[in-house]
């Protein structure tokens, strides 16, 4: 492991975490879990010990793996969870505030919105929130870089159409 | 394209987000001054990708938590965990050249320092059949597999600040250490179990006979029994 290695990844560390966890911690709506992923990946970036080409979109890459194995470990722990819900302890219930309520509506109607967009264009949102350039959501989404604005704005349309539909239908 | 020509939105979207060349943007910036279309198309687009942006800004992600120092430290920990077994296998190799003409002797004490040298474990062992208990070391997660189901015993499980993962019994069982984790052999046994699981385990599975009781996953434990949600289970 050389220094410029390490000051590299030290960089990369400080300019991509951040990034990362709040997109992973959007898209599977569990910062646990997006906590987990994004370490996990740095991790097995580390060890790699050298740099690939597009060290963002690699990343990104080695998370979606290790989310993807993530949920395929959930579909086991949903059916445990599910034997066991009606025995769950429940929290002290305390009256919400009209605000509090529209507030979380809104939270759940944006996941709902999201949920009703195509997979791809759900992580294209998402990886530009988090600030990603259109150069890496091209090589993580593999598609041209010159097609990232227009399918930016048709998912940002369909996403906005979507969430009012869906709001406004639950208001 | 010249600067006559009206931009897709893919590019005004672009110029939205500053993901335009110096050049290109002042372009389009110039034929929107002067085409009212285009002004009013790049107003739109803004306006979507800002109230999208701000619809996006609801979800509850928090600041990041993670730490480079943390995460180093967990890769080098890993590359000598590695390298520690690399050495181990090359060692092991001359052991079995060494054990096959001068005699098991050496190879066994040849075992005990790469096994002091790299902290791995022994290879898979059957402890004798009276066993109350093993303790080991996992590596990154662990199962502990009951070959079958009790019509007696009960599991009490726990979280320890330790390294090894310890199961203890009130009766005589047989237990196999293996790459997974522990089978513990109790067909006819009507024994109890005490479990301590390291708190700092990723991911620890306790199957009885085939059914997934309990799993810990981080710092989640998922309990998979009829009975009440604590950590007393039933070996059934």
């Amino acid at each position: 492991m050389t220094a410029g290695f390490d000051q590299a990844f030290a960089d990369l560390f400080a300019e991509r975490s951040g990034s990362l966890y709040r997109y992973f911690s959007a898209l599977s709506g569990d910062p646990a879990l997006a906590e987990d992923i994004v370490q996990e990946s740095f991790v097995r970036l580390y060890r790699r010990g050298r740099m690939p080409d597009d060290p963002a979109a690699w990343l990104v890459s080695v998370a979606h793996n290790l989310w993807r194995d993530d949920r395929r470990r959930d579909v086991r722990r949903s059916r445990l969870l599910s034997l066991r819900k009606d025995e769950l302890p429940t929290m002290g219930e305390s009256p919400a505030t009209d605000a509090t309520t529209l507030a979380s509506e809104r939270v759940q109607t944006v996941h709902q919105a999201l949920a009703r967009l195509p997979e791809r264009d759900r992580r294209l949102l998402l990886l530009r929130h988090s600030g990603f350039a259109y150069r890496e959501i091209a090589e993580v989404l593999d598609v041209a870089p010159g097609s990232i604005g227009t399918l930016l704005v048709r998912a940002s349309e369909s996403f906005r159409t979507a969430f009012y539909e869906l709001f406004g239908a639950s208001a | 394209m010249s600067s006559s020509a009206h931009p897709p939105d893919g590019e005004l979207r672009a110029l939205v987000d500053g993901e335009l060349p110096a050049s290109r943007a002042l372009e389009l910036r110039q034929h929107a001054a002067q085409c009212s279309a285009c002004a009013a198309r790049l107003r739109e687009i803004e306006q979507d990708a800002l109230g999208t942006g701000q619809l996006l800004d609801l979800l509850p992600v928090g600041e990041s938590p993670l730490e480079l120092q943390v995460v180093v430290r967990r890769a080098r920990r890993a590359r000598l965990r590695r390298a520690g077994l690399i050495a181990a296998a090359v060692s092991l190799f001359a052991v079995s050249i060494a054990g096959a003409t001068v005699g098991r002797g050496l190879a066994g004490r040849v075992w005990a320092m790469v096994h002091r040298r790299s902290r791995i474990q022994p290879p898979p062992a059957v402890v004798p059949h009276d066993s109350m208990g093993i303790a080991f070391v996992p590596g990154m997660e662990a199962d502990v597999v009951f070959d079958t189901k009790q019509d007696h015993g009960q599991l009490r499980v726990a979280l320890a600040d330790t390294a090894e993962l310890v199961i203890r019994s009130d009766a005589p069982v047989a237990y196999r250490i293996n790459a997974q984790g522990v089978v513990v052999h109790n067909p006819g046994s009507g024994a109890s179990y005490e479990i301590l699981i390291p708190r700092a385990l990723p991911h620890v599975r306790i199957v009885v006979g085939g059914r997934v009781v309990l799993e810990k996953v981080g710092p989640r434990i998922v309990a998979g029994t009829d009975s009440a949600p604590s950590l007393v289970l039933p070996v059934k």
